[in-house]
């Protein structure tokens, strides 16, 4: 029973350094936490990428031989040691230095299969290929796919993180009876205040007052992911807007 | 992804997968610096429609959104639903009816 609706403690950390500056920085001076940050990163984005290569004519185990080599690639942190400004994007960054391995593995794809048991991240391939078969590979082009691709990521994995926050303090039948709110307007049949309000045994004046809560949480959430995807916090209504230009220019093609 | 699938978006007017729950480009704009709610607010404050209140599209008019994130609606009748829109546009306060818009001969 879930007798506490308020919503989950919000995360003490703030963002003053963003996770991708992180990483870049580490490149530089061999200091502490590039690694962990770069495989944080990697591991909430790989799909994207491996769609790309898919989306490039490579079948599905040689796109995963070569997503799993870049990573292991960017681990070493020969890509990093490249990155000579504090700038760009970890979503531009990641793109065209992945286009560059294409380029240069692409002939040593089987050598590393061979060679390896080495895996960075674990690669779901039947997941990844099932999400694959679904997109709308005949319409859009592979930068553009990616870019759209790379969006959709980013929204689930700030839903995922409210869920989780949520689930982590015993709220996630709250959780799942506010989440339509997030989105009303585009809710097939969103509830009234009142039948949230008796279904979580609270008053409407509460139940109005978690789902702003709940908003304002998702949208500081996705904020605080685009964050961590660029050099500066400064950045992240840049990145909002291109990532909407992204969706705007994939028409509608990519499910979740 | 079929297009039948696709559905368009009421406010934003961007077509998304019939598959999701939400329009991505909207959940994307409501992260901006501009749309990011800054402080806590009692259900009071949620309930009166203010010029703080979120705005959404219709085409390219703005719709005053109340607390449950829908366009404030003024009145319906024969030619469709009256929607509220910033009076920051217009210095009277202004309403403008999408659904009649939608219907009339081009």
């Amino acid at each position: 029973v879930e007798r506490d609706h308020g919503p989950p403690a919000e995360g003490a950390a703030s963002f003053h350094t963003t996770r991708w500056t992180i990483v870049m920085r580490a490149a530089q001076s061999q200091a502490q936490g590039g690694q962990s940050a770069l495989a944080q990163l990697c591991r909430n984005y790989w799909y994207p990428l491996y769609m790309f290569a898919r989306r490039r004519g490579y079948s599905p185990d040689d796109a995963q031989d070569l997503t799993q080599g870049f990573f292991l690639h960017l681990l070493e942190q020969r890509a990093l040691a490249g990155v000579d400004r504090l700038k760009g994007k970890f979503r531009s960054f990641l793109l065209a230095s992945f286009q560059n391995h294409l380029s240069d593995e692409a002939d040593r794809i089987r050598r590393l299969k061979r060679g390896g048991d080495k895996e960075f991240i674990q690669l779901d391939a039947e997941e990844a290929e099932e999400r694959y078969r679904l997109e709308p590979v005949e319409c859009l082009t592979a930068e553009k796919m990616f870019d759209a691709r790379w969006a959709m990521t980013l929204l689930a994995e700030a839903l995922n993180r409210l869920r989780q926050e949520y689930a982590t303090e015993g709220k996630t039948s709250t959780f799942e009876s506010l989440k339509v709110f997030l989105d009303p307007i585009n809710s097939r049949a969103p509830p009234s205040y009142e039948e949230i309000a008796n279904r979580l045994q609270i008053s409407t004046g509460a139940a109005k007052t978690l789902i702003h809560r709940l908003r304002k949480r998702y949208t500081a959430l996705l904020r605080e992911e685009v964050g961590r995807t660029v050099s500066d916090p400064a950045e992240i209504d840049e990145e909002i807007h291109a990532l909407c230009e992204a969706l705007i220019a994939s028409e509608g093609r990519l499910g979740p | 992804m079929k297009t039948e699938l696709r559905r368009t978006c009421p406010s934003c007017g961007h077509e998304f997968s019939g598959a999701m729950e939400f329009c991505p480009v909207c959940m994307l704009r409501k992260a901006l610096a501009d749309g990011v709610d800054s402080g806590d607010s009692s259900s009071e404050d949620l309930l009166r429609p203010t010029s703080q209140d979120p705005v959404q599209r219709f085409e390219h008019y703005e719709l005053v959104t109340g607390e449950d994130g829908k366009p404030i609606e003024l009145g319906r009748g024969a030619m469709g639903v009256t929607y509220s829109i910033p009076s920051s546009i217009h210095a009277m306060p202004s309403a403008v009816a999408p659904e009649a818009l939608r219907t009339q001969p081009r």
